[in-house]
């Protein structure tokens, strides 16, 4: 018979009750000793592991949601902790100082990176013969591997006025070797300017003539400063710009054709300041530059300005590896 | 010895004092195990699994006087886990017979212990739990929501579609049940 044709039959709750007592069959169970023994042989929880003992629920009683939502809370909180102390790390690893790349000494050749030699070092060839290096404030040297020296700027009497050069504004030498291209000035120094006319000129490694590659595009107290070599040796990037801050990058190509200004700080949002420091990647497509105390990097255009990842290797002055 | 305090002996670490609180239970828990597993060593091992859990959770029971009805709940709780584990296997056999029913007017009991029986063997172990925990083992409404972890809205609907399902009309439960869902708040 079809249960749903059946009509349905009325119970009070006690005979339901009692039916249901019927057809559980009136247990006696004899198992009583098992569940002694086997508490015997369990232990009981401590007492303290109960939170409820502690909340205004009881473990009798029926489950609460306070309890669960205040587990809840708990993890989120720990996963948010979690979470900033990633952020953390990440954000320490995030500032820290650039690999400046900085090698190791190399029998035979000039240890780019070693602060001992005389004078500051400005940059070296790519195979590491050759030093550029800077004595006092005015001159600048080519230091080679068999230990001969020489004055590159001594040559150059037609522009005396770099020689006042009140700043090390900064040379690099040609990967290969060759060319030396250093920051000066055009007109003479004056002792109550503090700034002066900023140009940048090139010179033979072996020395020679030196010709005027830029002026300054600030008319007047404007400053060349940084001019760094491409890995390739095809470019030159430097900075300009006033005296006393509002330093903008420029790029062109090594022959001095094609300047073009890249960055300007103040156009990113940046606080007018100073640039230091020029460098390239080994691949040449992105330059770093150091900026009122942080490690920027930005291609070569100008775009894609950002703080300097932490596994970039750029070819700062001394490292012979670029 | 009163249960409050076998319920502190025992949440000691005396086990025979914890043998003297499950035997008073004993028989109702292993009735309702059997009545929802409708299998007799089914319910052994849930009433087991329900007394155990009882015994390790003892300390953290703050009175001593709902020791009987977190008993209750432990065992529907470890017949519900069984059927989850045992889910999709058949094991729906005979219960004890029913010649040895202790009963004056044998005709008709036995006659509603036989339909129970079949009605009980048509519905789910869920809403057999709703029947045993409301009818056999007298927990309110709301007792009954809170022992399955269940709104009390749930718990209404669940035991009217089980006695819809065993084609049983209770005459007095339509009023104890209105009462009982108008003072309290559905889940």
């Amino acid at each position: 018979m079809n249960r749903s044709d059946m009509t349905p039959r009325s119970y009070s709750s006690d005979q339901l009750r009692a039916a249901l007592d019927d057809v559980g069959g009136h247990a006696r169970p004899d198992y009583l000793d098992d569940i002694v023994a086997r508490a015997g042989r369990t232990r009981q929880r401590p007492r303290w592991t109960f939170p409820e003992r502690w909340l205004s629920t009881d473990i009798a009683g029926p489950r609460q949601r306070q309890p669960r939502t205040a587990v809840l809370a708990v993890v989120l909180v720990l996963l948010a902790l979690l979470a900033l102390a990633a952020s953390a790390y990440v954000g320490s690893r995030l500032t820290r100082p650039v690999d400046l790349g900085i090698a190791e000494p190399t029998p035979g050749r000039i240890d780019c990176g070693n602060p001992d030699h005389v004078g500051a070092i400005l940059g070296c060839s790519r195979d590491g013969t050759r030093l550029l290096i800077q004595k006092g404030v005015e001159n600048l040297f080519i230091l080679d591997a068999d230990g001969s020296e020489t004055q590159v700027t001594e040559q150059l009497t037609g522009f005396d006025a770099l020689l006042g050069s009140s700043r090390p504004a900064g040379a690099t030498i040609s990967p290969d070797g060759s060319r030396i291209v250093f920051a000066g000035l055009t007109t003479k120094r004056e002792e109550w300017r503090s700034c002066h006319d900023g140009a940048l000129f090139a010179v033979a490694a072996d020395g020679g003539p030196a010709e005027l590659l830029w002026r300054s595009h600030v008319p007047q107290n404007g400053i060349v400063m940084y001019p760094t070599f491409s890995p390739d040796g095809t470019r030159i990037a430097f900075t300009d710009g006033y005296c006393d801050s509002s330093h903008s990058v420029w790029v062109m190509n090594a022959d001095g054709s094609d300047a073009h200004q890249v960055l300007v700080p103040e156009d990113i949002g940046l606080e007018a300041g100073h640039v230091h420091g020029l460098a390239w990647t080994p691949a040449g497509d992105r330059i770093a530059l150091i900026y009122e105390g942080g490690v920027y990097t930005f291609a070569t255009d100008g775009s894609d300005f950002r703080r300097a990842h932490p596994f970039e290797v750029f070819c700062w002055p001394g490292n012979k590896t670029c | 010895m009163d249960q409050t305090s076998l319920v502190e002996r025992a949440s000691q670490g005396d086990h025979e004092a914890f043998g003297v609180l499950v035997s008073a239970h004993l028989a109702r828990i292993d009735t309702a195990a059997r009545l929802i597993l409708r299998d007799p060593d089914l319910a052994r091992d849930a009433v087991q699994d329900a007394t155990l859990r009882a015994w390790k959770n003892l300390r953290g029971l703050r009175e001593p006087s709902r020791f009987g009805p977190w008993l209750h709940r432990l065992t529907v709780n470890a017949c519900l886990d069984i059927v989850r584990k045992r889910r999709g296997q058949r094991f729906e056999v005979e219960l004890s017979p029913l010649h040895e029913l202790p009963i004056p007017d044998p005709t008709a009991r036995v006659a509603d212990a036989l339909y129970m029986e079949r009605m009980l063997a048509a519905i789910d172990p869920a809403q057999r739990a709703v029947i045993v925990l409301h009818f056999y083992l007298d927990l309110t409404l709301p007792e009954t929501a809170a022992a399955l972890g269940i709104p009390v809205g749930t718990a209404k609907s669940r035991l009217n579609r089980a006695l819809e399902a065993m084609r049983i009309r209770v005459a007095d439960e339509s009023e104890s049940a209105a009462t009982t869902t108008a003072s309290e708040p559905v889940a």
